[in-house]
């Protein structure tokens, strides 16, 4: 039977003269064709065609390069390393299992209901376990660099899309954006080809904003970060989290079930997202790579899905994303088949290639797993929303990949090869240490409150006002706790809280939910394995100061780094995932989903290849069980004290206070997970009791900027003594104690009534009074000499703040 | 039985209205080697193919593509009106890009009775006072208000 359909293919759409090609004929092929295959993977194409006794179709060179990619097969991160280390050298046989999987699986969190599996990581939410939150973070760095609006807009569709598909669907009721970009006001020379900062930026808060707001869908949380090393490659991570039935996380596919496609017509737009993503990005228009979005369909798409998914009307659910019907339906089949008729789908444009049909990656399209006996009910919910659904073919148990075009044959290769196929190669990583100098603390010439002002009006410090009222944070009426918080709402929140009762539909449950963000590419470029603590401890923070339960938290990763065959690279790389590793089984923290964006790098102005400081992001989401029990950062009277969490080292290192001061080296601050997870308990206990009345964690700038943010949000004043500060080992500096950026610390404040039950609910922890809330909306510090150091009005800091990105 | 033609809309805002699109398209252009730019009104053009007689084309434009209280709109003919002496710079998608937007319209016009267009485009049309040459607005232009890897775009003397 194989045969026969073996020789048909054979008469059809073949390749000519594949098999007798020369490794460099076959490369030069796969420059051309856009399929990012090496030399070692497209030799075993090529055997394992000599072995069939036939060449490859364009098609299946299409499907092998789609599933192949690092973009769909995450080939780094899965492939063995030899890790060199100073004299050490140790054998990584698998990456990914050995640092973030591995750390996920020894915490054993039984409320973790699908890691890494899924479209999106599920963990159970909701005080009766009837619900399950999905989340998702991707990246869309390689679109965006060419399109940026286009980009971000499909971007975040994606990431919708994969929350619509997690588990049998997710309800969306948070996007989340952060962009890495470099800053607009500075004057790069650029390549001809490369946009310039302020346009990308523009162009991705344009996108991010006319998708979100049109889908409905809340963008209320995100972040902004500007590095010189983002010019020529933007970072773009856009997430999405939703809320789905318990009973609905589990997906299975039948053989006999149809393969539907629903949602956007297939046409040329966005051929080769996949195997483009995979590539380093130089001057070649790729303009076939570009892809507009289309809210709207989307939306339709959401709305049928959902009704769809409640009546129980499909099986199995899947995006549509990078590498389009190739890859959606390779990944549903699995390891049973599938055979798919692609004269049966809709075309929205005339002249297409049946290959092309195969891989475009045309926006907004899903995939379903229907039985035959709901087709109708099935066809009739997506007909009710004005989207069109599609019969494409059906799942077999042959354990082969056929697609067919109008009775020519374009595919047929085996599961077994498309998935096991792939070559291991070893690849090499080496990491140097960065040699630090010791810390230097010169006097610098700016007097306190002009430093203040600096660090205030910093691009990564100041207000990020002029972006988030773009987007629509209101909508579905669940923001409890919103972006921009205070008295006047413009003061700069940790995180924001949803209740996602649009979603549920029940108002008697209080369950919501926060999320945070972790990112700190400074220290990265001291130290990755640091970094990515110091970003687990970040992203933990921020949702600890919004009164989140952190002992039901979970994490998610995002790696965009540079051109992994560069030794140094992967590197780094290797070394900041085991940073993650020991972050998460530290904090007893599981990571649910990731995803690593690599080849970040391209051709400067002078026709150096640069690549990306290595970036991690970790995401945190956690529940917050009484949503009436979260808190805001912004200072809410006077007479209140003020307590501070932690204590305080000589951390200068990669600070915001060094990169103003011109300072090098330092140490890059370590985080001690024993103490900062004790503290952390008892900052959520005493949140959750109601004793805390704000709370806001110390980032760039240190204590004294968090400080003022805290004044100023609340319009209230603050007095601080030096002296009362927990120091690791004597500091007898000002200037580090106000801005040395330890982490693991919060500041809190408590009125005078709970005081007492406050403080015996956090004994045990490093939690010190240093100061008071005043009437008065000035800042006051008493130095270590006793005498008043600094007492300035807060008015003209939160000026130098509101210095907004853009206009 | 009339025949199909191309209608083209223009729709800009009221001028009592403060535009602030075109006050930062004006500075846009200004960081962007045109000095010299001195008032941009934008505006947007629909062009819509099909067999439609006046009354459906005014129709359409009042109840449809334009949001009367602040806006005016203008069905362009062949003699341009004139206002200038300005540059008139058109920017629409690639044939091959996707039009989220033309499509909505199309398909709201489907909905609301008329009869279904072969083609619908939007385009975005900026009129520009400058003392600027053609090829430093056209420079301008390319790094501000389109990206020539997904727009087709015009740059035109009117006075």
């Amino acid at each position: 039977m194989t045969e026969k359909i073996e020789s048909a293919v054979k008469s059809s759409q073949e390749m000519a003269d594949f098999n007798s090609l020369a490794p460099k004929g076959l490369m030069n092929l796969s420059v051309q064709n856009l399929w990012s295959l090496n030399e070692k993977e497209i030799l075993t194409i090529q055997a394992h065609f000599k072995s069939l006794k036939r060449n490859p179709t364009r098609a299946e060179m299409e499907t092998i390069a789609q599933s192949w990619s690092e973009h769909c097969r995450h080939k780094t991160f899965k492939s063995p390393i030899r890790y060199q280390e100073g004299s050490k050298t140790v054998l990584i046989k698998n990456l990914f299992e050995e640092t973030i999987a591995r750390a996920t699986r020894q915490t054993k969190k039984p409320w973790c209901l699908s890691v890494f599996k899924d479209n999106a990581g599920i963990v159970s939410f909701g005080n009766k376990g009837k619900w399950a939150l999905a989340f998702k973070v991707e990246t869309h760095n390689h679109p965006c660099a060419i399109e940026p609006k286009g980009g971000a807009e499909t971007g975040l569709g994606g990431v919708i899309r994969d929350v619509l598909a997690a588990g049998l669907g997710a309800k969306p009721v948070l996007s989340t954006d952060i962009f890495c970009v470099a800053p607009p006001n500075k004057k790069l020379p650029l390549p001809p080809s490369a946009l310039s900062a302020e346009r990308i930026l523009r162009g991705l808060v344009a996108g991010v904003r006319d998708y979100g707001n049109r889908m409905g869908i809340p963008t209320a949380a995100g972040g902004l970060y500007f590095d010189d090393g983002y010019a020529l490659n933007p970072l773009v991570f856009v997430g999405c989290v939703g809320v789905l039935p318990a009973q609905a996380v589990k997906k299975e596919i039948r053989p006999g079930d149809l393969i539907v496609a629903a949602g956007g017509l297939t046409g040329k737009d966005g051929l080769h997202g996949a195997t483009f993503s995979s590539a380093n990005l130089n001057g070649d228009d790729h303009s076939t790579a570009v892809q507009i979005g289309h809210p709207l369909n989307e939306k339709r798409v959401m709305e049928a899905l959902l009704k769809a998914r409640d009546q129980k009307l499909y099986r199995s659910v899947t995006d549509c994303g990078a590498g389009g019907f190739s890859s959606a339906v390779t990944e549903m089949a699995d390891i049973i088949g599938a055979r798919v008729f692609l004269e049966k789908e809709i075309l929205k444009a005339s002249d297409m290639e049946p290959w092309e049909i195969w891989v475009s990656e045309s926006q907004e399209r899903m995939v379903f797993a229907v039985s035959p006996s709901n087709l109708k009910a099935f066809e009739k919910v997506f007909a009710d929303e004005g989207v069109k659904i599609r019969v494409i073919g059906e799942f077999v148990k042959t354990g082969r990949i056929e697609v067919s075009w109008n009775g020519q044959n374009l595919v047929n290769l085996s599961l077994k090869f498309l998935n096991n196929g792939l070559p291991i190669e070893e690849k090499k990583a080496v990491y140097n240490p960065v040699k630090l100098s010791e810390s230097r603390t010169p006097r610098p010439a700016k007097s306190l409150p002009e430093q203040l002002k600096d660090i205030l009006s910093h691009l990564n410090v100041c207000s990020r006002e002029w972006l988030i009222r773009q987007y629509d944070h209101e909508v579905q009426g669940g923001t409890v706790i919103k972006p921009l918080q205070g008295a006047r709402h413009d003061g700069p929140g940790d995180a924001c809280v949803i209740w996602p009762q649009a979603a549920t539909g029940d108002t008697s449950d209080l369950s919501g939910f926060t999320v945070g963000h972790g990112l700190n590419p400074a220290s990265g470029k001291l130290d990755p394995y640091l970094m990515a603590w110091l970003c687990a401890d970040e992203a933990l923070r921020n949702i600890l100061c919004v009164g989140a339960d952190i002992s039901r938290a979970a994490f998610l990763d995002n790696f965009c780094w540079g051109n992994p065959e560069n030794p140094q690279v992967l590197g780094s790389l290797v070394r900041a995932a085991l940073g993650c590793r020991d972050a998460s089984l530290g904090f007893q923290i599981p990571f649910i989903s990731g995803k690593d964006s690599l080849y970040n790098e391209s051709k400067d102005a002078f026709g150096k290849t640069v690549s990306v400081p290595g970036t991690l992001l970790i995401s945190s989401i956690a529940p917050i069980p009484n949503i009436e029990k979260a808190i805001t950062m912004d200072m809410k009277g006077p007479g209140n004290s003020l307590y501070i969490v932690g204590q305080t080292g000589e951390d200068m290192g990669g600070s915001l206070y060094n990169e103003l001061n011109g300072i090098s080296g330092g140490t890059v601050p370590r985080v001690d997970a024993r103490c900062a997870k004790r503290n952390f308990a008892s900052v959520s206990k005493a949140i959750s009791k109601g004793l805390v009345a704000s709370a806001h964690d110390l980032s760039e700038g240190g204590l004294l900027a968090a400080l003022t943010e805290m004044a100023f949000s609340g319009e209230f004043g603050a007095m601080l003594d030096l002296d009362a500060i927990p120091k690791q080992k004597p500091i007898y500096s000002t200037d580090v104690l106000l801005f040395s950026e330890t982490p693991s610390r919060i500041l809190l404040e408590v009125k005078p009534e709970n005081e007492a039950a406050f403080i015996k609910c956090v004994k045990g922890s490093c939690i010190k009074k240093i100061g008071t809330s005043l009437a008065n909306p000035i800042i006051k510090i008493i130095g270590l000499d006793g005498l008043v150091l600094f007492e300035e009005s807060v008015t003209p800091f939160k000026a130098a703040w509101q210095r907004t990105v853009l206009s | 039985m009339i025949a199909a033609a191309t209608h083209k809309i223009e729709v800009s805002l009221k001028s009592e209205y403060g535009d602030a699109e075109s006050l930062s398209t004006a500075s846009l252009l200004k960081a962007s080697g045109a000095p010299s730019v001195v008032r941009v009104r934008r505006s947007r053009l629909y062009e819509i193919r099909g067999n439609f007689t006046v009354t459906h084309i005014n129709r359409l434009s009042r109840d449809l593509l334009c949001d009367q209280i602040i806006e005016d709109f203008r069905i362009v003919s062949q003699m341009p009106s004139s206002q200038g002496p300005f540059w008139k710079i058109e920017v629409r998608l690639k044939p091959t890009v996707l039009d989220p937007e033309a499509d909505t319209i199309k398909n709201a016009m489907i909905e609301m009775g008329f009869p279904a267009p072969d083609f619908v485009r939007v385009a975005s049309v900026y009129k520009i006072e400058s003392k600027c040459g053609k090829p430093q607005i056209e420079a301008a232009a390319a790094k501000c208000l389109l990206n020539p890897i997904i727009h087709l775009y015009s740059v035109t003397a009117c006075s």
